[in-house]
């Protein structure tokens, strides 16, 4: 009989969905913990400084940190994007092994870049003594180290060891900075700011071994990566260069500021106040990553379990309608709660400030800063989203934006007095929190049509 | 077509004859009657369009086509779409979304006709664009946004409460075949008509390159097409199947295997659609035909015939031989593939009977057993389990008019046929044929017209998969050497009188030669499209 035979469709069998399936989203995460917990730290230590004396060599201990926690991370910010997209890979295609031997070639490769570029900074743009020269250098190679390896940490279950290796490193920073400074001055604080970060990085990887280290030597695979994820890449970087860029124009342009030794200026004025605004979304972050984790990151996942698991449209559908809600319900709660948080800030502000000594244009440049750290919140919380549904264009226009308002705003605003200060922030970090939004919504309203229209047309 | 000059110098063929995997690539029934036609008439010129699924298994000629075969052209439907179709093109929004409202319209409209219509809008929709450089890809069909919204829609409409992702590729790997198809249908040579030997794609492209060219549109069916491929789906195991979520009285057959039925269902009635004339080979088929969307006054049936002349020496022989009486052997044949649809296991169980009440008998199985290997080998075992392994022989492949003579009978067991070459040259060498009772065979045991049934029955016919109604009609048509040779005359002279090959190719032969019957049905149907 006339006719194709049918044994050959056996060629055309329905496969199952063949994109990628994986938990991108930490991305965000991963780019987040550092700086948070850098500005947590330049808040505390700076609030410890204030309260034991302005000895004059405390600042230039304290005005270095903030440098190298800067540079630290929007020199690694690419490279922890790409690291933490390369190990999910790895373990998606089931090469486990491939893991900690990228870890082991990121540390390696971070102390080299930060060795260098720390050695050339400090041996000629900060002229002090070649104690402090060589103990910044470590701090800025050992900071960044830790940035690097915490990309790891977020596949760590075990979250009390990683507390714990926290809370060892900073209190054996602390203490090991007041001891070694009364004997030796502000290179002695230096040095022994560096041993506890030595404690900390070292402890993080023995806890990282412990859970996936394998024998290999170190790889630098992931820097192809790089070619292939350029997007991500220019996304971290950005996105750090972003939520620093304010506080640098500061430094360098502001009336206010003044050179602490070389290249390091401060501009006590604004630095105080934002970096305590920084210690008012702490709990912000604890809710809004809770209700990603709980309700958004559980839908996701089902969305591809019913994709791949023959769920019918009406379920996909329901299921993509639950992710809209459950961000919807994120931010609206994020926003109750954190705004509440906000609120008692700025109203409490003059008390605050006064108790800790701080005067009133200050207060006024916080709770400018309080109302726009909030802000930042709701990006991150949105640039989350955007990472969870791998639109890395989006992130990066979005990441970019941040940026570069952020630039310009604040320029503008230093031309303007001190009333202005801490505005060119909040408004940068509004408008790209409402594009980010939009972007966010567009994605996950196009869920399905991107899902299935990224298939090859030949699996 | 590289080459510029080229188009200019294909000559336009008097037919031109859209195959779809058979001749000259794959033997057969289809395959040896087209063999024939391009052979015994070689004042017309053919250019032959082959349909095939991959390219693979079209490397080897089984026929090589005489010279009035001016061109062949190959399309592989379940080969790789080139390049430049997984890329979408840009279309500017307004003719694209102008574009899927068409489209949208060709699968929500019900009604036959209005869907036709619908579908015939869809080419020109597409031709329209091509001209204006927009013609859209598979990938845009895959990546436009109404495209999705589309599938959605169906979706909605076809299947809501199934797996979405196997509805998805489905629905892909449906139109995968088709699209190639579509986009070869200016590939086809440029003929004064296009006549398919099937329905199917090749109908499918048949018509729609006698549309595109304003030329008359023939159709032959041997077989249904339409009927094979769904009892192929229905069996398919390579379409997901749900599993039965509730006792279904009605025993549906599933979406996704009800989209390619649907697929199959369609292109079948836009071959009829587009076809002037349909041409059985028995009128039994004609309502078949009709149920799977003919138009009753565009049918015809013409038979199979053969040269019966050749068959003379087979015929002196073997008349010379039962005027002795019958011998020590009975020779009981079968001439055809070993495979399911023949039942040879139907055969080897009467060969039980008859073996036990005959001992004469014994069964000469000729025909190639390589296809389904499978099947041969059970056949093989089950002769062998009922100790029949001496009396049925499976001789293979034979060159049949040399060894016809030696068959004192021809039994066919088949559960499907159109009509078989095989019972015509049985009776041109004086055989009697023992037949299942499908396709054709009835008429060619009785007669169809009164006056054919006057020439006398030339076998018996049986039910389908009834051993022991076979062994009863063996037994009886064997009885003696008279009854043999009486009904052996009986086919020769029918087939003689009404199944000449000289005859039915002048049937053809004017069917290329004046196309008045497309002008005729086109006036009946207020033109065709």
């Amino acid at each position: 009989m006339a006719g194709i035979g049918f044994q050959l469709t056996k060629l055309m069998r329905p496969r199952t969905f063949t994109g990628l399936f994986k938990a991108y989203g930490y991305a965000a995460l991963i780019g987040s913990g550092p700086w948070v917990l850098s500005m947590i730290t330049i808040a505390i230590l700076g609030l410890l400084l204030h309260r034991f004396g302005g000895r004059g060599d405390l600042e230039l201990f304290f005005v270095t940190v903030t440098h190298i926690f800067a540079a630290s991370l929007v020199i690694t910010g690419p490279l922890q994007l790409i690291l933490s997209r390369y190990a999910a890979d790895s373990i998606f295609t089931k090469q486990d092994e491939k893991v900690f031997s990228s870890l082991m070639g990121g540390v390696i490769l971070t102390l080299a870049i930060n060795a260098v570029l720390g050695l050339l900074f400090f041996t000629f743009f900060v002229p002090t003594t070649p104690l402090f020269q060589i103990a910044s250098t470590g701090v800025l190679m050992v900071v960044s180290t830790i940035w690097t390896a915490s990309v790891y940490l977020t596949a760590m279950k075990d979250y009390f060891a990683v507390v714990r290796c926290f809370a060892v490193g900073y209190a054996t920073s602390l203490i090991a900075a007041w001891g070694l400074g009364l004997v030796l001055g502000v290179a002695g604080t230096m040095l022994g700011f560096l041993l506890g970060q030595i404690v900390l990085l070292l402890s993080m990887l023995a806890i990282l071994y412990r859970a996936f280290g394998t024998a290999g030597l170190p790889s630098f695979e992931f820097l192809g990566a790089f070619r292939k994820h350029l997007a991500l890449a220019a996304c971290g970087f950005t996105y750090n260069l972003g939520i620093w860029i304010d506080k640098a124009l500061h430094w360098w342009l502001s009336p206010h500021s003044h050179q602490v030794v070389g290249a390091l200026h401060a501009s006590p004025l604004y630095d105080q106040a934002i970096f305590l605004s920084f210690l008012s979304i702490v709990p912000g972050m604890a809710v809004f990553l809770m209700t990603l984790e709980t309700s958004f990151a559980w839908r996701y996942s089902e969305f591809f379990r019913l994709v791949m698991g023959k769920g019918t449209l009406n379920e996909i559908l329901a299921m993509k309608q639950g992710m809209v809600e459950a961000l919807r319900n994120g931010v609206s709660l994020l926003l109750k709660f954190q705004g509440a948080v906000t609120l008692a800030f700025v109203l409490s502000a003059e008390q605050l400030l006064g108790a800790l000594g701080l005067g009133s244009v200050q207060t006024l440049v916080f709770q400018f800063t309080l109302i726009g750290v909030f802000m930042l919140v709701l990006f991150l919380a949105l640039l989350t989203v955007l990472f969870y549904l791998n639109r890395l264009r989006d992130a990066l226009l979005c990441s970019a934006v941040f940026a570069l308002t952020n630039f310009a705003l604040t320029f503008a605003s230093l031309m303007y007095d001190e009333r202005w200060y801490g505005l060119g922030f909040t408004a940068a970090a509004c408008i790209s929190a409402l594009l980010t939004g939009n972007l966010a919504n567009r994605a996950l309203h196009r869920l399905e049509y991107e899902t299935f229209t990224a298939q090859p047309i030949y699996p | 077509m590289s080459d510029p000059g080229s188009k200019s110098e294909t000559a336009v063929a008097d037919v031109c004859l859209v195959l779809e995997g058979t001749y000259p690539y794959v033997q057969g029934g289809v395959s040896s009657w087209v063999h024939q036609i391009v052979s015994q008439l070689p004042e017309v010129t053919f250019a032959l369009f082959y349909l095939g699924s991959i390219k693979e298994h079209a490397s080897k000629r089984r026929y090589e086509p005489p010279k009035n075969v001016i061109s062949i052209t190959e399309i592989f439907l379940f080969e790789k779409l080139p390049d430049q179709e997984l890329a979408p093109r840009k279309i500017p929004a307004a003719a694209r979304r102008q574009f899927y409202s068409t489209l949208e319209k060709f699968y929500f409209t019900k009604d036959k006709e209005g869907h036709l219509d619908a579908f015939w809008s869809v080419i020109d929709a597409l031709d329209e664009l091509a001209d204006a450089g927009h013609a859209p890809t598979f990938a845009n069909l895959c990546q436009d946004e109404e495209a999705w919204d589309l599938l959605l829609k169906c979706c909605q409409h076809i299947a809501p409460n199934e797996s979405f992702i196997d509805f998805f590729w489905t629905v892909r790997y449906v139109h995968l075949p088709l699209w190639i198809a579509l986009r070869s249908r200016h590939d086809l040579p440029p003929a004064k008509m296009y006549h398919s030997v099937s329905t199917g794609y090749a109908g499918f492209l048949g018509a729609m390159a006698a549309r595109r060219r304003q030329v008359p549109y023939l159709i032959t069916e041997h077989g249904i097409y339409t009927k094979e491929r769904i009892a192929e789906i229905s069996q398919a195991d390579w379409i997901y199947d749900p599993p039965s979520r509730y006792f279904d009285i009605e025993e549906r057959m599933s979406p996704f295997k009800q989209l390619w039925i649907d697929l199959f269902t369609f292109i079948g009635e836009v071959s009829y659609d587009g076809a002037h004339h349909v041409v059985a080979l028995y009128e039994g088929i004609h309502k078949l035909q009709i149920e799977f969307g003919a138009f009753p006054e565009k049918l015809e049936a013409i038979p199979n015939g053969i040269d019966p002349s050749l068959f003379d020496p087979a015929f002196e022989k073997r008349a010379a031989r039962l005027a002795q009486g019958l011998g020590e052997e009975i020779v009981i044949g079968f001439i055809g593939r070993v495979v399911p649809i023949k039942d040879v296991k139907t055969l080897i169980r009467a060969a039980a009977i008859i073996v036990a009440r005959e001992p004469r008998a014994v069964f000469h199985i000729i025909g190639p057993t390589e296809e389904d290997p499978d099947y041969f080998a059970e056949c093989q075992l089950m002769a062998k389990l009922m100790g029949l392994e001496e009396k049925i022989i499976f001789m293979g492949s034979q060159n049949i008019r040399e060894i016809i003579h030696t068959l004192d009978v021809c039994l066919l067991t088949s559960i499907s046929e159109g009509l078989p070459l095989i019972i015509l040259e049985a009776y041109a060498a004086g055989i009697p044929c023992v037949a299942t009772d499908v396709g054709a065979c009835r008429e060619l045991i009785f007669g169809r017209t009164p006056e054919d049934k006057a020439l006398g029955k030339a076998g018996a016919l049986t039910n389908i998969s009834s051993p022991l109604d076979t062994a009863n009609a063996v037994l009886k048509t064997i009885e003696s050497a008279e009854t043999l040779l009486t009904m052996g005359k009986a086919g020769r002279v029918r087939t003689e009188k009404h199944y000449r090959q000289d005859e039915i190719m002048g049937k053809y032969r004017d069917f290329y030669a004046c196309h008045d019957w497309a002008n005729k049905a086109d006036e009946q149907t207020g033109g065709a499209s």
